[in-house]
């Protein structure tokens, strides 16, 4: 629609030709000018002063806040900041620019990706399969000074397909469908660039976008930025051929117009990683951001740790268990480096229960209780067990002995009832047999396998569920010296009181460093953690520990319960010698430190004359 | 005899300070000097070593 083409005078009454004249020759966007027209007729129609008054004050609010195409906005500073999201990527018909060998393709992204998964070796990373991007194949991506650039495609990932995806429609007409955790980059209030979930987008918010956009096509024209680009640079009309220089323009901004959520019809959503900052360009010129430095919070989700001040609170407070018990567990030698090895620990620590090793069924008619054992669960949790029949007999006679009933098993199978047929204690039975834990630690529900770098080089880590820390300490492969548990207690219990003393200065300080907080000083935290093992034992600071337990009436009366502490002492009879720092302050007195110590004499008369 | 007594910094800040004290308050000064503020007037008396002061460490060191 072309602006000469617009009549704002037949379509508002007040309107007359010399307003519109002066509302037209303003910059504003036809939105802005309608709702300018609009309020003009709702008031009944204004003179020209005022119009030219409110048309130009709406001109300069606008012009001061909007970033005109094509314009450099702004240093791009969206860098990795970890994404809780377990995935973030596009679907299988989103359109893609690509450029391979100079010429401009536009490529539905899985049948590309599709492709080379089935010529080349993928690698599984958290359930997303990773192979490298086609050897000289670029796309359009945005540079931290905000310019769009094409850059190698470095890998490309795809993995299954979540229920939901967004679908963003900007007001240019450009549409992007995307995982919610796909993350775009957007401009905040102040005008910086930053990161931000598919899902967070609101209607209003900012994409930045590559070319312009050809509604009918339905693609981006990258070509006029290339020769724009060419023309500035080097004063030259570029032909198509000279793409060498790999900067194509900058980007401009394109407001989001609706977000619906749609249903992915294929099987897989896919993703490209970028050399640099990780963005790409799809087909209609939106620019895209990705991250593949947060796969490791993709696929497997994290153990779920108490941090911050609850953290802290536990902590001081020497809780008998955390709210999340959870173990690190370093390993020995070929343990630590081998998959296979480390696996082997992983099995001999986590609790391994019936539901995990086949299939429960009960049979009413006969009374009983029939478990069809899956061979393959077997012999991935016994590894260093050859014959996958000696470990069904070794789980039959684990049911056996834990709920005192006779077992009869043939291959994978195992059935057992109750003594007497009664349906309660069939029911009984499976209840109990979910119990069970056929191998591994009863307390560690779950192990995280995690490849680390550490001071001995690469090798896995354990993260663990749960936590029983003299179990996991006795087991083969399992560096013991390196092995820790968030539980002081239990740290005091198996290492002793310096270990705890350790332990409490790690996690407190832990605790501060991941809020934050990494410049308070150790000293301090070690100054905690001797008071609390300053008798040999674990003893928490609040009212029924440290602080509860000074000599001092009015030491304690200070901390909490004022009343009743004064209470008890004048019941008791006790009496405070104010010896503490609390004690002097309460009653006004110098306390005996430094200046307040020294006990000064006077010798009068001896004084007077050097001698 | 005074000036071989050796003071800690608690205890010639407590003793100057004493002393000004004593001198605000209008105790005859025991040295001459030009300064006109007790503290000073202290410290410069502390230094000369004439102060009728001793410090009793009894229990401790």
């Amino acid at each position: 629609m072309s602006e000469t083409q617009y009549h704002a005078t037949d379509r508002f009454e007040f309107v007359d030709e010399d307003v519109e004249l002066l509302v037209e020759d303003t910059d504003l966007p036809r939105r802005l000018k309608n709702e300018l027209y609009e309020t003009i007729d709702d008031r009944g129609g204004m003179d020209l002063e005022a119009v030219e008054e409110v048309a130009s004050a709406v001109e300069s609010r606008y012009v001061n806040t909007r970033v005109d195409p094509l314009d450099p906005v702004g240093t791009v500073s969206a860098q990795s900041i970890g994404e809780p999201g377990t995935q973030m990527s596009v679907p299988y018909d989103e359109k893609v620019l690509v450029r391979r060998d100079g010429e401009t393709d536009v490529t539905e992204i899985g049948s590309l990706i599709d492709g080379l998964m089935a010529v080349r070796e993928s690698a599984d990373v958290d359930g997303h399969e990773v192979t490298s991007g086609p050897e000289g194949m670029e796309v359009l991506s945005l540079r931290a000074d905000e310019r769009v650039e094409w850059k190698p495609l470095e890998q490309v990932s795809r993995h299954e397909a979540p229920e939901e995806l967004l679908r963003f429609e900007l007001e240019s007409g450009r549409s992007i469908r995307a995982t919610k955790a796909h993350s775009f980059v957007v401009q905040d209030d102040s005008g910086d660039i930053v990161p931000i979930a598919g899902d967070e987008l609101a209607v209003g918010d900012e994409l930045p976008v590559a070319g312009e956009y050809d509604a009918r096509a339905g693609e981006a024209d990258v070509s006029t930025l290339e020769a724009e680009t060419a023309l500035t640079d080097g004063g030259v009309v570029a032909s198509k051929a000279s793409q060498q220089s790999s900067i194509v323009g900058t980007a401009s901004w394109d407001r989001i117009e609706s977000i619906e959520t749609v249903e992915p019809d294929h099987e897989y959503v896919y993703d490209f990683s970028v050399a640099g900052l990780e963005t790409f360009t799809t087909a209609q010129g939106v620019v895209t951001h990705n991250t593949m430095n947060t796969f490791h919070y993709a696929g497997v989700a994290e153990i779920d740790v108490t941090q911050g001040l609850p953290r802290l609170i536990e902590l001081v407070d020497a809780r008998k268990t955390p709210d999340t018990p959870m173990m690190t567990v370093h390993l020995e030698d070929e343990y630590a480096t081998e998959r296979e090895r480390a696996h082997e620990v992983v099995w001999k620590i986590e609790a391994t229960k019936i539901l995990a090793l086949g299939d429960i069924s009960t049979n009413v008619a006969d009374m009983l209780v029939q478990i069809d054992l899956n061979p393959d669960t077997l012999a991935e949790r016994w590894p260093t067990v050859d014959d996958v029949e000696a470990v069904a007999e070794e789980i039959a006679s684990t049911i056996e002995s834990a709920l005192g009933v006779q077992t009869r098993q043939s291959g994978m199978l195992i059935e057992f009832g109750p003594e007497e047929p009664s349906y309660r204690d069939l029911l009984q039975l499976v209840e109990d047999l979910r119990e069970i834990v056929f191998k591994g630690i009863e307390d560690v529900s779950r192990v995280v396998i995690r490849k680390e770098e550490t001071e001995k080089g690469e090798e896995f880590v354990l993260y663990t569920e749960g936590s029983a820390l003299g179990d996991v300490l006795d087991i083969e492969g399992v560096d013991a010296s390196r092995a820790t548990c968030n539980n002081i207690h239990e740290i005091y219990r198996n290492l002793g009181v310096e270990a705890a003393r350790e332990a409490i200065i790690d996690e407190t300080m832990n605790t501060l460093e991941e809020q934050g907080l990494d410049d308070v000083n150790v000293r301090h935290l070690m100054l905690v953690a001797d008071i609390m093992t300053n008798d040999g034992e674990i003893e928490s600071i609040g009212r029924h520990g440290i602080s509860g337990s000074k000599d001092s009436v009015l030491a304690r009366a200070a901390f909490e319960v004022t009343v009743s502490h004064l209470l008890d002492a004048a019941i008791h009879g006790e009496v405070d010698g104010l010896d503490g720092v609390t004690e002097n302050v309460i009653v006004g007195k110098p306390i005996k430190l430094g200046t307040g110590d020294v006990d000064l004499r006077m010798n009068p008369g001896k004084g007077g004359s050097t001698d | 005899m005074m000036s071989t007594q050796r003071y800690n910094r608690y205890e010639k800040a407590r003793i100057i300070g004493a002393r000004a004290l004593q001198i605000a308050h209008g105790a005859p000064v025991l040295i001459e000097t030009d300064q006109t503020q007790p503290i000073l007037i202290a410290a410069e008396e502390y230094d000369a070593g004439v102060l009728p002061f001793t410090v009793n460490r009894g229990q401790h060191t």
